[in-house]
């Protein structure tokens, strides 16, 4: 028996042992009373009284049982209640006990029966099972039988007399019980302890077995919590599962048990792999390995198995346990991990990235396969030191490298740099590494871990790419330069034109010239400004405006284009139209032109409206919408998403139909993302399409506004408008009350008429009437007859409807004439010429400060005189910059190129150089670096100003210009505002104190005046010429009569086609496409100087849009004729251009 | 493993062996000693004798062939029965040498029923001896009894041969020197017989006593 076991043995034994003395103990107690009680009894019974005669009292025998009895019963029962189990209750209880005996014996006057008394005590007290208890007993016997038999033998033996020998007879019997109850004892004893020690010895083996099943319980537990177990018989068949293997298996366990265990087979391994694990546990060998298996619900999941086989007495198995675990995730990353490195390892080779390890601690430096390759090493000649690698590192970059490695050691930086290395054939590469430092829990530096790529390829393609977008930027600056250049011609020639004595109907068709070639520059713009987003060149001009009107000049410029096509127009404002805001309102004015432009194109019929309204506003912020809606043809949901990318319209045919490269809405995206807002479209297929931008703008003070001195000027007065259709009449009122001006509307002559008599009679009169005439109605003849007559009254024509010529708004005589609609511009300017006369330097400054909507030119001369050099190779630019320096009051000498302007410089004085930059021989840049050296090596005195002109626009040009000398820089096409103001800038200043020019005087206009009249009849003879004019065609094409046959030849091979289209359409009464094929053909004929086919073809089309089949048809013979004619001077002309006779 | 309560703690609450427990345990057995010792005594002292008269004197009829044995009882006192005990060996024994009469005591006011108790049924069993009730121990006292018990041996002259008690204590009954007289008086062994002590109740009222006394003084003058 172990220590533990003999431990509790005994624990268990004195246990045992003290509850059965404590339970003789209470045993005891019980006796004690009841034998108390007993001889209290029996006291009462036998001999209640003791009696004298007749008189008698209370038996002694009864106090005696009470008090005897009571004492003798006393301590034991105490001792039995307070100390139960003690060496003194028990022995004190046999004491009592054996008293009571005596007792007994003694009352029965020592009756033989009363002594089994004592024999019956005796055995009683041996439940003790305490020796010592029996002998403690036996004595207080034998004493009480020595003692009363010698004094009184009578109360013990029932005699007077008796022998010591009865004493000892009686002791000896009582010693013959004890020696068995003494004996019995010890037995009983041993018997107790030999339980003790089998209760010892199987609590033992309970706890041993308790602590087992713990240990197994929470091994299974533990087991249970990554293990998957399942349990089968021989044949496969589930017998027993475990909750895991239900949970990832997604059976339940009713579904798995009697199940073979195929039915989680994934079919994912070969038939050969569980042939191997058969054999392999059916041997009575454990397998293990990893199977894929599949779910209930299709998924498949991986397990790392354990297949345990238990073997009968055969040596069969009878049973399988599998105990797997989950390493789905695990597997899966392990593909992943595969796959990565994989990749890393493709992308390793591909790049030619080599990987390096360094470790500080011993000093060893590793590299791999790619390493080796990219240093031209190999692992022989490699001895993994760090100063080998020093050794291939180029001299010049070893110092730098060197110092970048320790600092990343160091935990200064990261290790991220490049540098050269020197292969063993002396290729010199240049390597690109970066690594990564490891460091223990010290923060110790212990290994660096890098790669190195070889970038010398790299390099060569990255220059030879900067060199590829130098030479792009080269070519966008060119192509600007070429494309700009031209242009400037036209659009300067056509600003000059407009400043001749041209009628209001020229002026016109001058401001549609203009604005074609504005469209045709804003083309060249937008392909600029998308190279600008391209090359992240892109900048705002942030600067204070008005919004409500830059939405109406903007709308009203291309109002032209709606009044051809028969579109209504509208704009609504709410309030936040009447705040000034910062932001780059030219950007605004593109988009929303963009945005116009769009919905023009595609809308036929029906109206456009622009609608500005205020988002949220917050603090000094508010967002601006602005939607262009028209009821145009739509545009189907499909396509949306490609509107606002480049190059892309809804679909090829809207290219083909409706024109456009598709950059104005790219453009307009990415703008309005510069500007922090939002673009969109809503739109329905056939019913109409609402584009829409929305940006967050500043709100600017109001003594921000430029203007207000503008407005101030017209406060008060007051004007009439005469116009009967009420949104244009309610625009028009807008448009006054923005002027500061008052304002009265009228809807026809009468309430016209009724208005100026009213002002007339009670005051203030009207100091302007806006007024729209109806050709065909004879009262507005009547009115504008009798305005004619009233010159305290200005009036200005705001539009006009019904047949209309030159001749019959001549007729009108009216002192002014707007384009239809009226723009906010158009009519300040109108309305400031005609009421501010007297304060004409008032208007000049406004003309000056005037936007986009002001007519180029219009200043009049400056006073300065000045004497400027213009260095331009293009001669159309040469001449039109020219014609408007001397225009402004300037004397001008031409440069064909920087070379000559130099020696212009040095021969004569000069106040401003207007320099080209791109000229033949010696360009801009050298001509101006030329004069300023030689104005510091003192050959020229003073600093002469310069000014750039080019065409390129790119960022940086500025720049390019400054930095070679120039005093500013004006982008082409330039306009005469822009040289005014230059000239203001540059000469007036410094000629401020010299002598003005003489100064074009104010008389030269009537004779312009006669001269616009001359030239409208020259104008309208010319336009009766038949066949082309050769000197026109050549002039048409500067000069080059390989262009201009290159032109006839394309008239020769399409021209009679438009006839016959024409024709043929006329046939089949389709007059819209007589008016579209008459377009064409006007345009081609308008080329070719073809002035009498243009004309026709210009009523043909004019004819076709009003559905004049008849006049159509009265008009294309005569057509077809003319062309006949063309086509037939076709020879003669084209001799006429090869001999340079025109 | 079952666990033992405190209080199952034997050897460990044995161990606590309170100061007092011997003293307590001493004056217990004191106490106990000298109770039983007491009521030892008690139990050895006898009543009173008195040397009785004649058998004439006291007006008791003796058997002319035989001895005639008076004993004089208290009914209900606790150690007559060891008296009739005794009586009933010598009256086996001796059943044909003696006839025994038995003085019962009774109240004079009372019905002879007092006297009727069980030690009467067991009186009237004993052979060759006949009850005679005694009001107030009137006739017990004339023949010298006193205590219950009491017993005279009458020859066939009416001569006292013995007297005392034939019991070795109080309601003891067995071996005894008054029995052992006797026996040996009838047996011839003995002529006359030394006064042995009675254990019993007293037969004398002190208020008959009184009385009687006072009767006797009263015929004297």
């Amino acid at each position: 028996m172990s220590s533990v076991s003999l431990s509790r043995s005994n624990e268990i034994f004195q246990h045992d042992l003290h509850r059965i003395r404590c339970g003789t103990d209470r045993l005891m107690a019980w006796l004690m009373a009841v034998q108390w009680f007993a001889g209290i009894f029996a006291a009462v019974a036998i001999s209640p009284l003791t009696w004298n005669g007749a008189d008698s009292a209370l038996h002694v025998h009864v106090p005696a049982a009470v008090i005897l009895g009571g004492l003798l019963a006393a301590a034991p029962m105490t001792l039995g209640t307070l100390m139960p189990g003690s060496v003194a209750t028990r022995h004190v209880a046999a004491v009592a006990q054996v008293m009571f005996s005596a007792l007994f014996i003694h009352l029965s006057g020592g009756r033989i029966e009363t002594h089994f008394h004592v024999f019956g005590s005796l055995a009683i007290l041996a439940c003790y099972r305490d020796w010592k208890v029996i002998l403690t007993a036996t004595s207080v016997v034998g004493i009480d039988h020595l003692l009363r038999g010698f004094f009184w033998p009578e109360s013990v033996y029932g005699v007077l007399t008796s022998s010591p020998w009865r004493t000892l007879e009686h002791v000896f019997w009582v010693a013959f019980e004890d020696a068995f109850l003494i004996y019995g004892c010890t037995v009983s004893i041993r018997e107790m302890r030999l339980v003790a020690d089998r209760q010892a010895e199987v609590e033992q083996a309970h706890e041993d077995r308790r602590v087992a099943m713990d240990q197994l319980e929470l091994q299974s537990r533990a087991l249970d919590q990554f293990a998957i177990v399942a349990e089968t018989d021989a044949h496969g068949r589930i017998t027993y599962v475990k909750d895991k293997f239900c949970d990832i298996s997604g059976y339940t366990r009713e579904e798995l048990i009697g199940q073979n265990h195929r039915m989680i087979n994934s079919g994912h391994h070969p038939r050969s792999f569980f042939s191997d694990m058969y054999q392999t546990i059916y041997s009575g060998e454990i397998w293990s390995g990893e199977i894929r298996n599949r779910s209930k619900d299709g998924s498949y999941y991986w397990v790392d198995t354990s297949i345990v086989p238990f073997m009968n007495d055969d040596g069969q198995p009878e049973r399988f346990l599998a105990i797997r675990r989950d390493i789905t995730r695990r597997t899966e990353a392990k593909e992943e991990l595969q796959n990565a490195l994989e990749r890393l390892d493709l992308g390793m080779h591909a790049g030619d990235i080599g990987i390096w390890d360094y470790d500080l601690v011993t000093g060893n430096l590793t590299w791999d396969d790619s390493m080796q390759r990219l240093h031209g090493t190999d692992p022989v000649h490699f001895d993994g030191r760090y100063e080998d690698w020093e050794q291939r590192v180029h001299p010049d970059d070893l110092e730098e490298t060197h110092e970048r490695v320790q600092a990343a050691i160091r935990g200064d930086c990261e290790f991220n740099t490049e540098f050269r290395i020197i292969r063993p054939d002396g290729d010199v590469r240049h390597i690109r590494a970066s690594a990564t430092v490891r460091r223990n829990l010290s923060n110790c530096a212990v290994r660096v871990i890098g790669v190195n790529s070889d970038i010398t390829e790299l390099r060569r393609a990255r220059e030879r790419a900067e060199e590829a977008n130098r030479a792009k930027s080269e070519f966008l600056a060119s192509m600007s330069h070429e494309l700009r250049t031209p242009l400037n011609g036209v659009l300067g020639m056509v600003e000059l034109l407009s400043n001749t004595p041209v009628d209001d109907r020229q002026k016109n068709f001058l401001a549609a010239c203009q604005q074609s070639g504005q469209t045709l520059l804003q083309l060249i713009n937008d392909i600029l400004d998308l190279s600008k987003i391209e090359a992240d060149q892109l900048e705002l001009d942030i600067h204070t405006f008005e919004l409500k009107p830059l939405i109406s000049e903007t709308v009203g410029m291309l109002a032209w284009h709606t009044e051809q096509k028969g579109l209504a127009t509208e704009i609504e404002f709410d309030d936040v139209a009447d705040l000034a805001v910062y932001g780059d309102s030219c950007r605004i004015q593109q988009i929303l032109t963009n945005l116009v432009s769009n919905a023009v194109k595609f809308t036929g019929q029906g109206g456009i409206t622009v609608r500005v309204t205020a988002g949220k506003r917050r603090d000094d912020h508010v967002s601006v919408r602005v939607s262009v809606s028209d009821t145009g043809i739509g545009i189907p949901p499909t396509k949306r998403d490609r509107l606002f990318q480049a190059f892309s319209q809804v679909d090829s045919s809207t290219t083909r139909r409706y024109g456009g490269t598709g950059l104005g809405l790219a453009i307009c995206n990415t703008l309005v993302d510069l500007m922090g807002g939002g673009i969109g479209v809503e739109s329905e297929e056939g019913v109409g399409s609402e584009f829409w931008f929305e940006l967050p703008l500043k709100i600017a003070d109001r003594q921000d506004k430029n203007d207000s001195r503008q407005h101030d000027a017209l406060r008060g007065r007051r004007a009439l408008i005469v116009e009967s259709q009420e949104q244009e009449r309610q625009r028009l009122e807008g448009i006054i009350h923005d002027f500061q001006m008052e304002c009265e509307c009228t809807a026809n002559v009468d309430e016209a008429l009724d208005a100026i008599d009213a002002a007339d009679a009670n005051g203030p009169s009207f100091d302007v009437v806006l007024a729209c005439a109806d050709l065909n109605d004879e009262r507005d003849l009547n009115l504008f007859q009798w305005l004619s007559g009233r010159d305290d009254l200005a009036v200005i024509l705001t539009r006009v409807t019904g047949q209309v010529s030159e001749d019959d708004i001549a007729l009108l005589d009216v002192d002014a004439t707007v384009k239809s609609p009226a723009t906010q511009g158009d009519l300040y300017q109108s309305i400031c010429r005609l009421l501010l006369e007297e304060a004409g330097a008032v208007a000049q400054e406004v003309d000056s400060e005037s936007r986009s909507g002001s007519e180029p030119g219009t200043g009049g001369p400056l006073e300065t005189g000045a004497h400027i050099l213009l260095a331009e190779d293009n001669e159309i630019n040469s001449l039109y910059m020219s014609e408007l320096l001397g225009s402004l009051g300037c004397t001008c000498k031409v440069a064909g190129n920087g070379r000559l302007a130099v020696q212009e410089v040095q021969e004569q004085d000069f106040d401003l150089v207007l320099m080209d930059c791109q000229m033949p021989e010696m360009d801009g840049f050298d001509a101006t670096r030329t004069i300023r050296r030689l104005q510091a090596d003192g050959q020229l005195q003073g600093h002469l100003p310069i000014v750039a002109l080019t065409a390129n626009a790119l960022k940086g040009d500025s720049e390019r210009c400054l930095d070679a000398g120039m005093d500013e820089y004006l982008a082409k096409p330039v306009m005469g505002d822009q040289i005014r103001e230059i000239i203001a800038r540059f000469v007036s200043g410094r000629n401020e104190t010299e002598a003005l020019a003489p100064v074009p005087s104010t008389e030269n206009e009537p004779a312009s005046a006669q001269s616009e009249g001359n030239a409208a009849n020259d104008h309208r003879e010319h336009l009766c010429e038949e066949g082309i004019d050769p000197d026109a065609l050549l002039q048409r094409c500067m000069g080059q009569a390989g262009l201009a046959d290159s032109l006839l030849n394309e008239f020769e091979t399409t021209g009679l086609d438009g006839v016959q289209e024409i024709a043929a359409a006329v046939e089949k009464r389709d007059v819209s496409t007589v008016a579209e094929t008459a377009h064409s053909l006007k345009g081609a004929a308008g080329i070719l100087c073809a002035t009498k086919l243009q004309q026709l073809a210009a009523e043909i089309e004019f004819a076709g849009r009003e559905s004049r089949l008849d006049d159509i048809l009265a008009t294309v013979g005569e057509l077809t004729g003319e062309m006949e004619l063309c086509l037939d001077s076709l020879p003669s002309l084209r001799t006429q251009l090869q001999n340079g006779m025109c | 493993m079952s666990t033992l309560s405190p209080e199952d703690t034997g050897p460990a609450a044995s161990n606590k062996r309170p100061v007092l427990l011997p003293i307590g345990i001493a004056i217990w057995g004191g106490l106990v000693l000298a109770a039983i010792c007491a009521l030892t005594i008690y139990s050895m002292t006898p009543g009173e004798i008195e040397s009785p008269p004649l058998a004439t004197s006291a007006g008791i009829p003796v058997n002319a062939s035989d001895f005639t044995l008076v004993m004089a009882v208290h009914p209900r006192c606790s150690c007559t029965l060891a008296s009739v005990e005794q009586l009933d060996r010598l009256m086996t024994r001796f059943h044909d040498r003696i006839t025994a009469r038995i003085l019962v005591f009774h109240l004079g006011q009372q019905t002879l029923d007092w006297a009727q108790t069980d030690v009467w049924d067991s009186m009237l069993r004993l052979p060759n001896v006949s009850l005679q009730p005694d009001p107030d121990g009137v006739l017990a006292t004339q023949v010298g009894c006193r205590t219950s018990g009491s017993v005279v041996l009458y020859d066939r002259n009416g001569q006292p041969r013995f007297w005392g008690g034939i019991t070795p204590g109080r309601g003891h009954s067995g071996d005894n020197p008054g029995s052992d007289q006797i026996a040996d008086i009838l047996s011839a062994k003995l002529m006359a017989g030394k006064a042995t002590p009675v254990f019993g109740c007293s037969l004398r009222s002190p208020r008959i006593a009184q009385d009687q006394e006072a009767n006797r003084l009263g015929t004297r003058r």
